[in-house]
């Protein structure tokens, strides 16, 4: 990450906690007795068990501590709950929060359909670390509209006998993955773009083949198309050596992850850096793995959880996020025996926690979109 | 009856209405956009053509495949039912396949039978069989298809079949020295074909629509068109909900022309089951006979599919730790189960209540449409009744957002046209043939028209009845996006959270929900299953 | 008795495609019988259909109807006190003998007990020598025994009117005879006016005591 970058953060992070120090405590208690006997829906992704049981746990302590009822709404894709808020009319919304980053929070904050101003309403926000680049989601700033709620960074799970000959410092460079390719006809490939682990698997590589990762943080100009240039020869060279030849590639993460525990692929991806352990402890993915790091650092990014304007109930949302917040959510999120996701404020046995990988700043959002088209146009015939 | 337009006013109202709200968009859609430079756009998006072949190409050759197959097993099918004697259970067994759901079905299936699937870590093979049945193949999306819907086209075989007097048919048949499958293949077969004409549109709009399996099963560089659509509408630029909108558009009429084939092919072989009428056989067709008796086993080797699968997910709930290439996997795990019953169990029950007040709702507005039909001697256009299944589900449903509130009455509601399509599908047919006398019979015994109704009608259309309750309860308790977009949340089902699951890795709880969802299927086909008392009889012939 | 009017229509104009029947204002008397005699096809049927109250929609009648004074045409069937045997007599095939009888009882019987209900039936199946078949479903009845059942579901019904479509058609000579003087005789007994329709004029050679009248059905216009 340059330093620019990060003076900002932490600029911005300071002008947050300047702000919310002036929020007396006692309006935080008004919220919270309002809050009491009402019902928060919050939108989640519902395909992983882990999450699934971790809100679970969080839906009985805050029903204990707050008298709230959580209600995890279940979707197969956040975008569900982004088309019910943008098709609703004018009045209380069905959905209260969301889990949600990227595309998605772009739209929902473009509609003016957030809730402005977490950083200053949510008392916990104040202890979100300063060494994570989450004000802005994958290059759209995020301006108090939604609050991390742990953290992405974009990486490989390979197969270690096979790996070794290639690497042994935990990164792929994409000359690297070129020969472990070559070495493995058929058993490397990504999900295919414009889905979101797909397009970060391009956002890698696009890294590694330019070291000046400063371009990125701009948005493209009228030229920019040239420096994908040296992304689409790699591609064309790597295509042929992936599963089916590169005519065809996995739907999505999960049904990589499974082709990998079928033996069907040497590779899968992830962004969750604990992801691996989880999996394996779950009995989702054999031993016999490790993780690796595309290029030269993990795209890094954070997931988030934003509340809807238009919410019923705004004062039990914020104590809900506010819980997600908390120490003790938090340590428990990260828990490697249950979600395994890193946590997002600092904790004190820091120790403990899962060191994260060497990172990378996101691009621009301007860049994704010269991906996907750019992407599609070359590879869907 | 009196006031058959107040009932049918009903009927408008709970169904149609809610179709009729697409119009102001389409018509918006189609009056104020550049519809050219809009197709243009869809035309040159990066796979287009491919698209386009993939969603045709499977509807055709699910629906042919799936004609053929119904139709030579068709005869083994009925006798089988009709003399419990020689096999009844068997008779009934392939009912195992259509109360799956889709999704489970091919979740079980290529598990099994994938090139990495325990079928071939069981069977001592040097390479599979079948590297192509995988998932993101397009022959595997026929298969599954084609295997989903054979069943349920027997079902409506079934039901068209107690509607011929087609043992009687045989008998002439026979008589005038015609041999028995001869007299089958000449007679019974485009009398049946006709009867099946509706179904058969269904099937191939279905295989042309399909979002959530061909997800699953079909090629994703590029997916088949109705996928893409489904991609579209969940991305918000104004870019992609116009191609979303053209390509509904598109896909409506790939489905008109899908049922002008239905009809082609019905046809077809109408005319050359005429022409076969007055001269022999080609060693062609005469070889064709012959391989038709492999129609004989299928119903058969789909009651040993279904035991198949049931094992597979079964073994799929409890392994713990399962990779390839190992037998078994590193230990069983009894305790999923135990740890998710309280939650399967509440969405397994909050599915069925809403199926039946949905399937009680479809029902009795498949009922006065009949009766308004008999009333006004006419019919309502079938394509109509196809409707429900033609608009893309996710289209229909955010147009119904603002208008709905987030109460289980409204997610019944949201549930009811297509359960109400698939309702009149499995009883218009059967109605039509019934003699309408008896009514007027039993009112001038002093009973009003409702009474008469309930006493002779309803019980000699039982079975049409039952079938009709049954399928609009599975298709309620399929639906996903009108549940979880209309419900907001409030009505979590066994499907929506099986969905859910659906789109991440853990194949072991996945397969927990499809077993369920199963089991709640099977439950509702048997306890619905009509008594065979009365079965038939009451169908005139 | 057998002098009051039962039946009585205005004229009648029947309407239907490119057909149109007029015919005179009917009267049918207590115990007596209209035969209606014509074609097959040539729209007798509706006739009956129009008086029981159910005319196909492609179809327009114009006329008016009386039964015992009381204008019927805007009741509904239910109301009209008006029996009907179709050709094909149309038993309940769900239903026993008993059962289809029993469902006939007039409105009034149908409170008391059931085992009222059912001696009422069984001494009408008595008359017809028909008890043994109380149990049965119509499937096992034989053609003639069918059509007594009807006959006598029909009656039971305790009808102003007795409308009879072609009835028995399906029975040979002797037997049809037979049963349509039976049927005739209860009718006379009861007082019920009689509408009968029938493209054989041998129908209403009757030998019973009922008044017969027979009008040929008119040639269609246009």
């Amino acid at each position: 990450m340059k330093t620019t970058t990060i003076w900002q953060c932490l600029l911005l992070a300071v002008a947050t906690i300047l702000s919310t120090a002036a929020v007396a405590s006692d309006s935080w208690e008004k919220t919270v007795t309002a809050a009491r006997g009402e019902t928060v829906y919050l939108y989640a992704w519902g395909g992983s068990s882990e999450v699934n049981q971790y809100l679970r746990w969080v839906a009985e302590e805050v029903e204990a501590q707050y008298q709230i009822r959580l209600v995890h709404v279940k979707v197969a894709d956040i975008g569900e709950a982004v088309a019910r808020l943008l098709s609703e009319n004018e009045g209380f919304s069905a959905v209260d929060m969301l889990w949600l980053n990227g595309e998605n929070f772009h739209q929902l904050k473009t509609a003016n359909e957030l809730l402005g101003e977490l950083p200053s309403r949510i008392p916990n926000a104040q202890a979100i670390r300063s060494d994570i680049p989450w004000q802005s989601d994958f290059g759209v700033p995020v301006e108090g509209f939604e609050l991390p709620w742990g953290i992405g960074q974009f990486h490989l799970i390979v197969r270690s006998s096979l790996l070794q000959e290639f690497t042994q410092n935990g990164q792929l460079s994409p000359q690297q993955l070129l020969a472990f390719a070559q070495r493995y006809p058929q058993r490397v490939s990504y999900p295919k773009p414009p889905e979101f682990h797909g397009t970060t698997f391009l956002k890698s590589l696009l890294h590694a083949l330019h070291n000046d990762s400063e371009l990125f943080t701009r948005a493209p100009s009228v030229t920019s198309r040239l420096a994908l240039e040296p992304l689409w020869a790699f591609l064309n060279q790597l295509h042929p050596l992936l599963w089916r030849e590169g005519q065809d590639f996995p739907s999505g993460a999960a049904f990589q992850q499974q082709m990998l525990a079928n033996g069907q692929l040497d590779v899968a991806v992830s962004f969750n850096p604990q992801e691996l352990s989880v999996a394996q402890r779950q009995g989702r993915l054999p031993e016999g793995l490790e993780r690796v790091v595309l290029g030269p650092g993990a795209v890094t990014n954070s997931h988030y959880l934003a509340i809807a304007k238009r919410t019923r109930v705004p004062h039990a949302a914020q104590v809900v996020m506010n819980y997600l917040l908390s120490k003790e959510a938090q340590l428990r999120k990260r828990d490697g025996s249950g979600w395994g996701d890193p946590a997002v404020i600092a904790l004190p046995d820091d120790s403990r926690q899962p060191s994260l990988l060497p990172a990378v700043a996101e691009m621009h959002i301007g860049w994704v979109e010269l991906l996907e088209s750019g992407w599609l146009e070359r590879y869907q015939q | 009856m009196r006031y058959p337009h107040l009932l049918l006013i009903i009927v408008v109202v709970i169904v149609g209405l809610p179709l009729l709200a697409v119009v102001p968009s389409v018509a918006n859609f189609v009056w104020n956009q550049d519809l050219s430079n809009v197709l243009i756009q869809l035309v040159d998006y990066p796979g287009f053509t491919t698209m386009l072949s993939h969603s045709a190409v499977a509807a055709v050759v699910t629906l042919t495949i799936v004609t053929g197959l119904a139709l030579v097993s068709a005869r083994y099918l009925y006798t089988e039912r009709a003399q419990p004697h020689k096999g009844g259970s068997v008779g009934m067994g392939w009912m195992g396949i259509l109360s799956m759901p889709h999704l489970a079905f091919a979740v079980a299936i290529l598990w099994l039978a994938a090139p990495t699937g325990w079928l071939w870590r069981l069977v001592p093979v040097e390479s599979p069989w079948m590297p192509w049945f995988d998932r993101q193949y397009m022959v595997s999306l026929w298969i599954i298809l084609i295997a989903k819907e054979l069943p349920f086209l027997w079902f409506m075989t079934l039901r068209a079949l107690q509607q011929l007097p087609f043992e009687r048919w045989l008998l002439v048949g026979r008589s005038q020295g015609h041999s028995e499958s001869r007299t089958w293949w000449l007679v019974v077969i485009p009398a049946l074909l006709q009867r099946l004409r509706l179904p058969l549109c269904v099937v191939a709009v279905y295989s042309l629509t399909v979002v959530d399996l061909a997800l699953f099963a079909a090629p994703q560089t590029p997916a088949p068109l109705a996928v893409q659509v489904a991609q579209w509408q969940l991305e918000f630029d104004p870019q992609s909900q116009l191609l979303a909108f053209a390509g509904s558009l598109l896909l409506l009429i790939l489905a008109g022309l899908m049922c002008g084939w239905v009809c082609l092919q019905e046809r077809f072989i109408f005319h050359w089951c005429q022409r076969l009428l007055s001269r022999s056989l080609s060693t062609t067709e005469s070889w064709l006979f012959r391989v038709s008796v492999v129609g004989h086993y299928l119903p058969k080797l789909f009651v040993y599919l279904a035991i198949v699968l049931f094992i597979a997910l079964l073994a799929l709930v409890h392994g713990h730790g399962w990779f390839y290439p190992a037998l078994v996997p590193q230990q069983w795990d009894l305790a999923l189960w135990q740890r998710e019953w309280q939650y399967v169990s509440d969405g397994a029950w909050r599915s069925l209540w809403i199926a039946m007040g949905v399937a009680s709702i479809s029902l009795v507005l498949c009922v006065i449409t009949a009766e308004w039909q008999r009333a006004r001697q006419q019919k309502i256009p079938r394509a109509l009744l196809l409707l429900p299944l033609l608009v893309p589900q996710i289209f229909l449903v955010l147009v119904w957002i603002p208008w709905s509130q987030t109460e289980l009455l409204w997610v019944v509601w949201a549930h009811v046209p297509f359960s109400y399509a698939y309702a009149l599908l499995a009883y218009l047919p059967a109605e039509e043939r019934f003699e309408q006398r008896y009514l007027q019979q039993s009112q001038t015994f002093g009973y009003s028209f409702w009474q008469a109704w309930w006493r002779t009608k309803r019980p000699l259309l039982q079975v049409p009845l039952l079938t009709a309750f049954a399928l609009a309860m599975l298709v309620s308790i399929a639906q996903y996006v009108p549940t979880v977009f209309i419900g907001g949340g409030r009505v979590p089902t066994l499907t929506t959270d099986f969905v859910a699951l659906s789109s991440g890795s853990n194949v072991s709880m996945q397969a927990l929900y499809a077993l369920t969802m199963w089991l709640l299927c099977a439950v509702v086909l048997i306890l619905i299953k009509p008594r065979r008392k009365n079965s038939s009889e009451g169908e005139m012939r | 008795m057998s002098d009051s009017v039962v039946l009585s229509t205005s004229p009648i104009h029947i309407r239907w495609r490119d057909h149109q029947v007029d015919l005179p204002a009917l009267q049918v008397n207590s115990g007596c019988v209209l035969g209606v005699m014509g074609p097959s096809g040539s729209g007798k049927s509706t006739l009956l259909r129009w008086l029981l109250g159910d005319v196909p929609n492609y179809v327009q009648v114009q006329g008016k109807i009386y039964v015992c004074g009381e204008r019927v045409d805007a009741l509904p069937i239910a109301k009209r006190s008006m029996g009907i045997v179709f050709q094909d007599v149309l038993l309940f095939p769900h239903l026993s003998v008993l059962d289809n009888l029993l469902f006939a009882l007039p409105a009034e019987y149908r409170k008391n007990p059931r085992n009222d209900q059912v001696e009422r039936v069984v001494s009408e199946l008595e008359q017809v020598q028909l008890v043994k078949y109380a149990k049965v479903l119509p499937t096992a009845l034989s053609g003639g025994q069918r059509a007594r059942v009807g006959l006598l579901r029909a009656l039971i019904n305790e009808p102003r009117v007795l409308l009879l479509d072609e009835p028995f058609a399906a029975l040979d000579q002797s037997l049809r005879e037979r049963i349509r003087d039976w049927a005739f005789q209860r009718c006379q007994e009861r007082g019920i006016a009689t509408v009968m329709v029938s493209h054989q004029h041998d129908d209403f050679n009757t030998t019973t005591e009922n008044q017969v009248a027979v009008m040929q059905w008119p040639e269609s216009q246009l």
